[in-house]
């Protein structure tokens, strides 16, 4: 049943499946609060407020058997049910998160939804002993402005403006309250200057549906009236007029002092929620919801592919700037006397500072703080042990740090993995932790920090941490390497094993973990945001997996060189050293060149065999570039250097020239592109083909 | 009907003595080639990348295709077609011209055209007693062996002279 024509009721189902979707991460959460802490009201009462509005929106948008479900779901999640059933209604209520949730990805997709057969029994249990229906009261305005708020109306006062108080009562038959909601704050925006508003969004309604709002407005009590009646959603309006302040106006001096009191305390109070997360930091996660409504006044939705326009346009103007400062170097070498040169320098300077903040700004835009990652975790890890029988607690830190959108998306999956892995396989069960003097309940932590241009995302645990002779072994089982060459591995490389595709060291399979693919895929995910996995581990005490992946995608500084008579880029991020060598100091070991750096043996690795057609002579002198992928190093020979820059990436998404081997390209200042290799792909793909020495 | 006699507007190319035509739809813009900058690991035919105004876009060489011999020329142009969203240059020996085709000119494929390798022909065009071939890009672009021109020259010479017009 809707009221809206056709574009608008898509865009509704978008906006529906967009807050459906943080609505059952609240039920989540407060289901895992219920868990710790049975019979906490308020959680109950943010379930009851989900489930509510979940029941609501998906009528409205038409989707009948979750609004049904729902709708059940409310009945029997009362706070008499709840005092009576406290141990079953964690259960129904992560229960019914996942139920809802599989819903909505069938909606989404346009397919049947499940029946939620699970969840029906759930209910079916506790109606046994259904409690009454929770009444819709209808609350009086009563107008109760915080401290703040009266002094923004005072303010208001102060400056002669006319001041309403006006109250509306929504229809509480009205399906979609958090729409009705944003129709009706239009309407009081279009009649006048909100200084007040209770509740201070949607989410937040309660459901008596009632509306109080200060509003300072030059119009009468009688046109914002009519203004304000939204057909359909608004049952009663009420508009007074609030009175001058009857007692005598304040010393300005005071009022000044305390509006600016006032001002820093409320700008303290931002910036605290700033430096939190949109989404509210809640450790307890007892008022998720209420700060997550909060938070949702000052956050913009916007959609990612607009951004995307905008940073795809800065992107551009980077690549003009390049274009105007090679212009200008020339006119200077040409005109090295004409006075218009400092002109040309200054703006040019000009633009390029402001093109540099244009930039920052709106690679923050793209900012987001992994929280909105780590939140999805504890329910993951209380499940899987839940099902392991063991005993498990997750650390989260670092939940603030800022992650590029698209990275933290293409990340979501892999620390999935890696977070169900290390309750899965690394923490042991309570007896064996006990045995080995470890305290009962594992742990795993997960951490986030920046570290220069990269962000570390860091998942350990400290459980029995990775079996390398088990690795080792199993690799030689599978024919990945020979033993002779397994001798050689250094402890690291050893570890990096468990990255190899089709190599798992978990005995049994379980349901949870370790299917033969796994940390392959994670790795590969990792890598294709030219990132990296470090790994260490100690034999019971723990591992730890970091994940270094850059803050953004869009543009990186790289190092130019030619190699193999063609031009390309790294990122300098990887670029441990440069170094020349004399060719008689590279040797050949097995299949690979090598030579010596200091202490240490690396890898030499040479372009042309990368399967170009023509190749440069060898020149008696290298140039190497030493790189450092994970935790390996190798060097890069190259045929001369040209120098850092930075490089807006493009990707080369045409299906006729994507290669693994290159990650991205450019366009330099002159309009060259220039090709961005992604080094360990790289490495990777030489050490199969044998090199041309071996041949010869 | 008035519309079907309307000529159709081909955009036509040389490579090696074949002339050869695209819908003027699909052609985005003819550009002198560039440096091209190649790709590591990309089939043979894959000249490598472009700067296309800002834009980066792969390089088919047509003439590699279709199995000609390459003689670089300031004549060689790249015509850059608009697919589905995708930008593709295309490298050719010269580009001619704006070719008007009266739709009773165009040949529905010979069934030789049909099977196999050659189906990448949508039909044949006469002009002035030459033979415009005029091309499905969707399968020239696909991966995987063409054959050779001189085969193609072959086939199109048999195209009988009073063949079924295009229903286009």
């Amino acid at each position: 049943m809707t009221f809206f024509p056709d574009d608008r009721a898509s865009e509704l189902r978008d906006l529906f499946f967009e807050s459906s979707a943080e609505i059952v991460q609240a039920m989540n959460e407060a289901g895992l609060v219920l868990e710790e802490h049975p019979g906490d009201e308020e959680s109950l009462r943010r379930v009851r407020r989900a489930v509510h509005t979940l029941k609501g929106d998906s009528a409205a948008c038409g989707f009948r058997e979750l609004s049904e479900l729902a709708h059940d779901l409310e009945d029997v999640l009362t706070p008499e049910s709840a005092r009576e059933n406290s141990g079953l209604v964690p259960e129904v209520v992560l229960a019914a998160a996942d139920t809802f949730h599989e819903m909505l990805t069938a909606y989404c997709s346009k397919l049947q939804p499940p029946a939620g057969g699970a969840l029906r029994e759930h209910i079916q249990r506790l109606l046994h002993k259904p409690g009454p229906l929770g009444h819709k009261t209808s609350r009086e305005a009563k107008f109760e402005w915080t401290e703040y708020e009266r002094l923004i109306i005072a303010e208001a006062f102060q400056c002669g403006e006319v001041v309403y108080h006006v109250a509306l009562h929504l229809d509480p038959e009205s399906l979609l309250p958090a729409a009705a909601f944003a129709l009706v704050r239009k309407a009081l925006e279009g009649a006048g200057k909100i200084l007040a508003l209770h509740p201070e969004s949607g989410a937040t309604l309660d459901q008596a549906g009632l509306i109080e709002t200060a509003l300072s407005s030059e119009k009468s009590a009688d046109w914002i009236r009519q203004r304000c009646r939204v057909p359909l959603v608004v049952t009663n309006i009420s508009v007074d007029k609030v009175p001058q302040p009857s007692s005598a106006p304040r010393d300005l001096l005071e009022i000044l002092l305390e509006s600016e009191a006032a001002a820093v305390a409320a700008g303290i109070g931002k910036s605290t929620t700033d430096a939190a997360t949109p989404h509210g930091n809640d450790k307890s996660g007892a008022n998720g919801t209420a700060n997550l409504a909060h938070a949702a006044e000052n956050t913009l939705r916007v959609d990612a592919g607009r951004i995307d326009t905008v940073m795809n346009l800065v992107g551009e103007l980077i690549i003009g700037k390049s274009m105007l400062h090679r212009t200008i170097a020339e006119f200077e070498r040409r005109f090295a006397k004409d006075p218009l040169r400092g002109k040309f320098s200054d703006a040019l300077a000009f633009q390029s500072r402001v093109l540099g903040e244009l930039q920052k700004s709106v690679m923050k835009i793209r900012m987001v703080p992994v929280e909105q990652l780590f939140r999805r975790f504890p329910r993951i890890v209380r499940d899987v042990a839940r099902q392991r029988n063991k005993d498990v607690v997750l650390e989260i830190a670092g939940q603030n740090t800022d992650l590029d959108k698209s990275i933290l998306d293409a990340l979501a999956e892999p620390l999935a993995h890696l977070v169900r892995n290390a309750a899965d396989h690394g923490i042991e069960s309570a007896e064996e932790r006990q045995k080995l003097g470890k305290p009962a309940r594992g742990t795993i932590r997960l951490d986030a920090y920046h570290e220069g241009d990269q962000v570390v995302i860091e998942i350990s645990d400290d459980g029995r941490g990775l079996d390398r002779e088990k690795i080792v072994r199993r690799a030689i089982e599978r024919g990945i390497l020979t033993s002779e060459e397994a001798t050689r591995l250094n402890e690291s490389e050893a570890l990096h094993l468990i990255f190899t595709p089709g190599l798992s060291t978990a005995d049994e399979v379980t349901e949870i973990s370790g299917r033969g693919v796994g940390l392959d895929v994670v790795h590969s995910a990792v890598e294709s945001l030219k990132g990296s996995i470090d790994l260490d581990s100690e034999p019971s005490k723990g591992a730890t997996f970091r994940l270094l992946v850059p803050l953004t995608l869009a543009s990186i500084q790289a190092l130019l060189f030619h190699a193999a008579g063609r031009l390309y880029a790294v990122p300098l991020g990887s670029v441990v050293e440069i170094t020349r060598i004399h060719e008689n100091e590279i040797h050949r070991v097995s299949d690979h060149e090598v030579f010596q750096l200091r202490k240490q043996v690396l890898t030499l690795i040479r372009l042309d065999r990368l399967g170009f057609k023509e190749t440069r002579e060898k020149s008696k002198r290298v140039f190497v570039v030493v790189i450092g992928a994970g935790n390996r190093q190798f060097g890069l020979a190259v045929d001369s250097l040209m120098g850092e820059e930075e490089l807006v990436i493009k990707a080369l998404e045409d299906e006729l020239i994507t290669s693994p081997l290159v990650s991205g390209a450019s366009i330099l200042g002159d309009g060259t592109v220039v090709l961005i290799l992604n080094v360990p792909a790289v490495v990777s793909h030489l050490a199969r083909i044998p090199a041309v020495g071996a041949i010869a | 009907m008035p519309l079907m006699d309307k000529d159709i507007q081909i955009v036509g190319f040389r490579i090696g003595r074949e002339t050869f035509g695209l819908p003027i739809s699909l052609v985005r813009e003819i550009v002198r080639v560039p440096e091209i900058t190649s790709v590591p690991n990309a089939p043979d035919y894959i000249e490598g990348v472009i700067n296309l105004r800002g834009r980066i876009i792969p390089v088919v060489d047509l003439r590699k295709r279709f199995g000609e011999m390459i003689e670089a020329s300031t004549k060689n142009r790249i015509v850059v077609v608009e697919m589905e969203s995708r930008f593709i240059g295309l490298m050719v020996n010269s580009a001619s011209e704006v070719l008007r085709l009266p739709p009773s000119e165009i040949e529905a494929p010979h069934s030789v055209f049909q099977d196999g390798e050659l189906n990448f022909i949508t039909g044949v065009g006469k002009l002035k007693g030459r033979l415009v071939i005029l091309l499905d890009l969707n399968r020239v672009l696909q991966r995987g062996e063409l054959r050779s021109l001189d085969d193609l020259a072959e086939s199109a010479a048999m195209v009988p002279a009073g063949g079924v017009a295009r229903n286009r």
